[in-house]
């Protein structure tokens, strides 16, 4: 069955079906894990704080104002429900001059990855991952996994559109970097 | 969306889709839903409004009794709230009436006993459901 909006499943919830939640669950479980594992490092309390979460918005279902997404409602629940956990500092603000951001260069992409079949770009970016920070983890996994918009992360995160483009730019030009590293490593190797 | 330009990379989002996902047990789906279903708040909000009225009855009780007896005791509660004029012409006869068909409800002995006894079995289920609702509450915020 095609999967409908999630406003369609919220509001079969809200009429008293609690089954099409089943349905909103299935869908975001793996992101609100994954935001929830980046923060807390370990994976059954990331599962507790996901559970928690996703309970956590079906009783607060009916304030919901569809004014953003309810993913990134969501998103923002476990993000809380996370760094309360953990009480680990929120992500914090990075100062950076405008004129620096438009004018960050970052590499293009590795020609020699694009010759690399599916599984091995796979690896090849897992082991780039384990190599950034949680925090770098988490708004790149937001951003390009979770495919939400700048605007979407800074209402989650709580930090300012700006300060997020700055961020992913960062992490974007680190993990390019670490790529090359791994593939120079790779190719010493053999 | 004109400022995800700056951070838009289509190749690096191909590249990261196709990284291992983080996936929670199989059974994640399965385990919010129990919890969903047990979840005191739910089962409220679709209860009819009978059900909330009779939920709300042994405090509307309560709330009378003591009305009754500030109204019908020597303190001046009644002049106070209603103004003397209306209380003792108005109010108080059928305050009166009330309370002497009750009166004649516990005259007797039998009767007497019935009413002792009833109130005490009520007053003995409010505190039931108090304290069991008290033990839901406990154990779902322990997650059990």
């Amino acid at each position: 069955m095609k999967y409908q909006d999630d406003n369609f499943y919220i509001e079969c919830v809200l009429n008293g079906d609690e089954s099409a939640y089943a349905t909103l669950v299935a869908k975001h479980k793996s992101l609100v894990f994954s935001i929830a594992l980046r923060i807390l490092n370990n994976r059954e309390d990331a599962e507790e704080i996901a559970q928690d979460c996703f309970l956590k918005a079906y009783r607060s279902l009916k304030f919901f104002k569809k004014k953003s997404k309810f993913s990134t409602w969501l998103y923002r629940i476990a993000y809380n429900a996370a760094i309360s956990r953990t009480r680990k500092k929120r992500l914090e603000f990075v100062p950076m001059d405008e004129y620096v951001l438009q004018n960050y260069s970052v590499n293009n992409e590795p020609k020699t990855v694009i010759g690399l079949d599916d599984h091995e770009q796979a690896v090849l970016i897992d082991r780039a991952l384990q190599r950034l920070s949680d925090d770098e983890n988490l708004l790149i996994t937001l951003f390009y996994k979770g495919e939400n918009s700048v605007e979407d992360i800074s209402h989650i995160t709580g930090l300012s559109s700006s300060n997020v483009k700055v961020r992913l730019h960062r992490i974007r030009k680190k993990l390019y970097d670490e790529i090359s590293v791994i593939m120079q490593q790779e190719v010493k190797r053999l | 969306m004109e400022e995800d330009k700056l951070v838009k990379d289509d190749f690096l989002r191909e590249l990261i889709q196709k990284s291992s996902s983080d996936n929670p047990s199989d059974d994640f789906v399965g385990k919010v839903m129990d919890k969903v279903r047990q979840m005191p708040e739910f089962s409220d909000a679709r209860k009819p409004v009978y059900l909330y009225l009779r939920s709300l009855f042994p405090f509307i009780l309560l709330v009378f009794t003591v009305f009754l007896f500030l109204c019908t005791s020597d303190l001046p509660f009644g002049d106070y709230f209603f103004g003397k004029e209306f209380y003792t012409k108005t109010l108080l006869p059928y305050l009166t009436v009330f309370l002497e068909s009750f009166r004649a409800l516990v005259s007797s002995k039998f009767t007497s006993y019935a009413f002792i006894i009833m109130i005490a079995a009520g007053v003995l289920i409010l505190i039931d459901r108090l304290l069991s609702r008290g033990t839901k509450n406990f154990s779902l915020s322990k997650g059990l």
